[in-house]
C-alpha cells in the first residue's frame, strides 16, 4: 500500500494506493492515527488508487470517525471506485460517513468549519 | 478448460494479496463476471483473515484452499488447522446501528454470507472446513 498524505486548507489529505485488505489496514490505520496524534481533526481519505477493500479496511475508517468525533472531528471519504462503494453500502456505512466524488469537494465541504 | 484450481499457503497476512489473485484467476477462467470475482475474492480475504487473526494465534500454519466446479456451482474449499471456529453461527452486526453504538469489527463473517450464495461449515480430521458455492445463473 502506497499512502501520500498532504494538507490543503487546514484539510490533512491521505491518498492511499493499493488493496486494503487486512494487512495493508495496519499500515493505513497506523498513518491516521499519527495524523489525530499531531492534532488533524478534519481528514479526506482519497480512494482513487484502491480496487479492494475488506471488512478490515471499513473497521479502519470506522474506527478513525469515532476518535475524531470525541475532539469534534471527522473523516470523509472521496474518489471511491463502485466495488468499494458498495462494499461501504452492504456494510451500512453509507449512513455514517460523508462520500464525494472529486477530493476537491471534500475539502471544499469543510469550508465554514470552526476549529 | 481447467476445473480445477489448489493453493496451499501460509497464513500470514501478507498473503492475502496472493490469495486474493489465485482466486481472481481461478474465477476468472470458470468464467465469473468481474462483480461476482470481486464477491468471491472479498468472501474467500474474510475467511482467511479470521483464520490468519483468531485461528492461528499461536503459531503460524497453513491455508488449503481449491476451487472447483461442479454442474452449475462453482465451490470454493478453504481448510486450516487453527482453532475450530464456525463462522456460520455468528449473528450479524446491527447495520442500522448509530456511530456511537455501532460496533468496530463483525462485518467480516457478514460479507462471506452476503457475497456468496452457500457458506456451510464442518470440522473434520482436525481441520476447519468452509465451503463456499457460488450459483451461476443458467445461460
Amino acid at each position: 500500500m502506497e499512502i501520500e498524505e498532504k494538507n490543503v486548507d487546514n484539510v490533512a489529505i491521505i491518498s492511499l494506493n493499493g488493496r486494503l485488505d487486512a494487512y495493508a489496514s495496519n499500515e493505513v490505520e497506523r498513518s491516521i492515527n499519527a495524523l489525530i496524534d499531531k492534532g488533524s481533526v478534519r481528514i479526506v481519505v482519497n480512494f482513487d488508487g484502491v480496487g479492494y477493500i475488506s471488512s478490515s479496511g471499513l473497521r479502519v475508517m470506522l474506527a478513525s470517525l469515532k476518535r475524531l468525533k470525541k475532539v469534534q472531528g471527522t473523516i470523509k471519504l472521496a474518489c471511491l471506485k463502485p466495488y468499494v462503494k458498495e462494499v461501504f453500502d452492504i456494510a451500512g456505512f453509507t449512513q455514517l460517513f460523508e462520500f464525494y466524488e472529486r477530493e476537491e469537494e471534500a475539502v471544499n465541504s469543510f469550508k465554514g468549519w470552526e476549529l | 478448460m481447467n476445473d480445477r484450481f489448489e493453493l496451499e499457503i501460509e497464513g500470514k497476512l501478507e498473503k492475502l494479496a496472493i490469495i486474493s489473485d489465485f482466486i481472481a484467476n481461478a474465477m476468472s477462467e470458470f468464467g465469473l463476471d468481474d462483480r461476482k470475482i470481486f464477491g468471491v475474492q472479498l468472501a474467500v480475504d474474510e475467511a482467511c483473515t479470521n483464520i490468519i487473526k483468531y485461528g492461528y494465534t499461536k503459531e503460524v500454519g497453513t491455508i488449503d484452499i481449491s476451487c472447483l466446479r461442479r454442474g452449475g456451482d462453482i465451490i470454493a474449499v478453504i481448510k486450516d488447522e487453527g482453532k475450530p471456529f464456525n463462522p456460520t453461527t455468528v449473528q450479524p452486526p446491527d447495520l442500522n446501528a448509530s456511530l456511537e453504538e455501532r460496533k468496530i469489527g463483525g462485518l467480516g463473517i457478514y460479507f462471506m454470507k452476503t457475497f456468496v450464495d452457500e457458506v456451510k461449515y464442518e470440522y473434520r480430521d482436525g481441520k476447519n472446513v468452509l465451503t463456499m458455492i457460488v450459483r451461476l445463473s443458467p445461460k
